[in-house]
């Protein structure tokens, strides 16, 4: 009796245990179903409606998403945020690597690795804003720094109105973000060379393979996996790219409509032209976009795992 | 046990008051129309510019009733409005709001039914204070203590040195068209000096005549492509000094000579030995006459007004009380004592060393005042005139958006980007894009 009335106590005890889990878990809960589940749950009902911003919101159902589909200059925007991503992740990932290949060669044996890597993270701590003002003062028409060394060193003869054309704006915004990301990049990167074993090296050093068939032969495939989460998660962030371009075009997205990325032409939607609704709806595009990045993300994940 | 229900009893405390947090504004209403406190201690305002801190100063020495005013940057106030008085909220009393943006406030009811004032603003007023401040049903809602008629400022000593005369009839015709501004351009320009800033002081005429909008189609008249062209074609052929509006450049230019193609750059970052120019005159409502008489230093008293293209007007904060304050009566005794107060009107002409009040009576009353810092020219009679000249119907919710794509179409053409076919083919895309309600030529 007093064993089966243990195991009762025992048996409360950890059902009590259990619900203070419960207890614990709840201030998270609270706070993410406020300012997490709602907002989004409250933006997926504006995206049905022709909700202003203000007033009576009306149901249209599917109107703000077939607008969407038919919105040239949604689309426009879109492709101009492909083009930044795509200049970005290029440039990004091959200084990335650069500085991998170098950092990580056995032979040169590179002295300071923590030092550079604090360096090469430092643009990534700079206030977006700062960057913008920094770049648009260093690239100034005509009496920019960067016109007048280039005009000096003898490579263009008159200053070039870099923020004044829509190809140069795009390659100057493209530009800012290695220089802001690709410290992230490398460390991501060093990450996964200091990961693969060291036996890979002495063998193939055993074997005499030079640096570049090293390099090739084995740093690569290996950190193929590490490559294609860097450039996919930088693609689910570059796709929300906004505030270098809006700051940069003093929030007009010109030249020639350029600079408009998705995020800056749905956030115009909303906070400027007063269309909440179809705002909303936008960002549900957009969001089903992104989402099937992430899951090509996971997808090319779980295969390698499974090999 | 009793721990447990202690922290129970906190989380429970945190999740009412959350709640009660993110609901607390739903009855704020109720205190609005009854039962109101004769003297509220302290009125709220949310603006735009500095003046009304003044306004508020003035009235509480009148009065005794503090006001609190918070000056918020254009570009955040309507996102900061919408926030909160779309939760009906009452933390303000007073609210402003330029023209372009009224028709949105009016129509989300943020701004209470003034109709009290009515006949008084009619009566008073210059016409198109009285017209701006009606919303879709004719009710008042919204009344301004200023007027803000354009003008073409224009130095005294340049159109004598190489027109001969600085006769403010005799300028005028020199601005009177497209054509006429290129020719005009093109003497200054033999001379050594520039028409304007940037070619952007052009787009006050861009509608002279025609509202953007019109019958829920898209007009592109004479005017805006006149505006166009000519926009062009002084930027092309560099009768203009490419200093924007608002530029480091541009101020020093009201004092005299400033560095030519210095865009937006500061001044001391601007190499030694550039070449210079002057700038002969600015397209700017009257408020733009304040800003060109405070920065023009020396240079004082060697400008003067006239008319352009067409008469037109530009920004003006315009105040009403929030529909949701529990101050609606004394909020709108401060409205009147600032706009349909005689006292207050000649009074904010000194304040304000020579702002452009909206009261007829005032202005009447000044006319005949000799403004030293435009050559002894009587500002108060010529703005004035150009105030009663001002078409209403020509403002349209829509100006800021097309008008800033209008621009952005003028630009790629400047810079030979694009012809001007296909400039337009986008501006119209771009406008059937943002407003799918509006019929645009082509698409």
């Amino acid at each position: 009796m007093e064993k089966k009335k243990g195991r009762t106590l025992a048996r409360n005890n950890s059902k009590a245990r259990e619900r203070w889990g419960f207890y614990f878990c709840l201030p998270f809960v609270i706070t993410f179903l406020i300012f997490s589940v709602y907002p989004v749950l409250r933006t997926l009902y504006m995206s049905f409606t022709d909700y202003k911003g203000y007033g009576q919101e009306n149901f249209v159902w599917f109107d703000n998403y077939t607008r969407a589909f038919k919105d040239p200059l949604f689309w426009d925007a879109f492709v101009n945020t492909l083009k930044m991503w795509g200049l970005n992740i290029v440039l990004q990932l091959g200084l990335a690597l650069l500085l991998t290949i170098i950092f990580s060669d056995i032979k040169y044996r590179m002295r300071g690795l923590s030092l550079f890597r604090a360096l090469f993270y430092l643009p990534n701590l700079i206030a977006c804003t700062s960057v913008a003002f920094l770049f648009k003062t260093l690239l100034d028409w005509k009496f920019g720094s960067f016109n007048q060394i280039l005009m000096q060193l003898g490579i263009i003869s008159e200053p070039v109105n870099w923020l004044g054309y829509a190809n140069t704006a795009q390659i100057v915004v493209a530009v800012i973000g290695a220089w802001m990301w690709f410290g992230n990049s490398f460390i991501m990167l060093m990450a996964g060379v200091q990961g693969i074993n060291r036996e890979y090296y002495e063998a193939a050093a055993i074997d005499g393979a030079g640096r570049w068939k090293t390099f090739f032969s084995i740093t690569m495939p290996l950190l193929k996996p590490i490559m294609i989460y860097v450039a996919i998660t930088s693609l689910i962030g570059g796709l929300q790219l906004f505030d270098i371009p809006y700051l940069m075009s003093g929030g007009k997205g010109d030249p020639s409509r350029s600079l408009f990325t998705a995020v800056f032409y749905l956030f115009n939607m909303g906070f400027k032209n007063r269309q909440m609704g179809y705002a909303a709806a936008l960002a549900f595009v957009l969001f089903v976009i992104i989402a099937i990045c992430s899951a090509v993300v996971f997808k090319l994940t779980n295969r390698k795992e499974k090999k | 046990m009793k721990l447990k229900r202690i922290f129970t009893a906190i989380l429970a405390g945190t999740m009412a008051l959350s709640m009660a947090a993110c609901g607390g504004n739903t009855d704020s209403t109720t205190g609005s129309a009854d039962g109101e406190a004769a003297k509220p201690e302290k009125l709220v305002v949310w603006t735009l510019a500095e003046d009304l801190k003044d306004f508020a100063a003035h009235y509480t020495e009148k009065t005794g009733i503090d006001v609190e005013v918070n000056v918020i940057a254009p570009a955040d106030y309507p996102t900061k409005l919408n926030t909160s008085l779309g939760s009906q909220s009452d933390e303000v009393d007073i609210i402003v709001g330029e023209p372009q943006m009224l028709p949105d406030f009016f129509d989300a009811g943020y701004f209470a039914d003034l109709s009290e004032f009515d006949s008084a603003a009619q009566e008073k007023l210059v016409p198109y204070i009285y017209e701006a401040g009606k919303d879709s049903n004719g009710t008042l809602r919204a009344l301004s203590y200023q007027v803000t008629a354009g003008s073409v400022i224009y130095r005294l000593d340049l159109a004598e040195e190489v027109f001969g005369t600085s006769d403010p009839e005799e300028i005028g015709k020199l601005f009177s068209s497209y054509d006429a501004i290129l020719d005009t351009a093109a003497k200054l320009k033999e001379k050594g000096y520039c028409i304007f800033g940037d070619t952007g002081a052009l787009r006050w005429f861009a509608n002279a005549n025609t509202p953007w909008v019109k019958d829920g189609k898209l007009q592109v008249t004479e005017d805006s492509l006149g505006y166009f062209d000519t926009a062009v074609e002084l930027y092309q052929k560099e009768y203009v000094a490419f200093a924007p509006e608002w530029s480091a450049a541009w101020y020093a230019s009201m004092a005299g000579e400033l560095p030519v193609n210095a865009g937006w750059t500061a001044l001391e970052d601007i190499e030694e030995g550039t070449p210079t120019t002057q700038i002969f005159s600015y397209i700017m409502p009257s408020w733009g006459a304040v800003t060109i008489r405070d920065n023009a230093q020396d240079n004082i008293g060697n400008f003067g007004v006239c008319e352009g293209i067409s008469s037109f007007f530009g920004g003006g904060t315009f105040i009403g009380v929030n529909e949701y304050s529990k101050n609606k009566e004394a909020a709108k005794d401060f409205v009147e004592f600032c706009t349909l107060n005689e006292e207050t009107s000649e009074w904010w002409i000194d304040e304000s060393n020579g702002d452009i009040v909206s009261m007829k009576s005032v202005l009447e009353a000044n006319k005949d005042y000799e403004n030293p810092a435009f050559g002894n020219q009587k500002t108060y009679e010529f703005f004035m005139k150009q105030a009663e000249n001002i078409d209403y119907s020509l403002i349209t919710r829509y100006d800021t958006e097309i008008g800033n794509a209008f621009g952005t179409a003028i630009v790629a053409v400047q810079n030979g980007e694009k012809d001007k076919e296909t400039a337009l083919k986008e501006f119209y895309t771009t406008v059937k894009a943002t407003y799918p309600e509006i019929e645009v030529p082509e698409a």
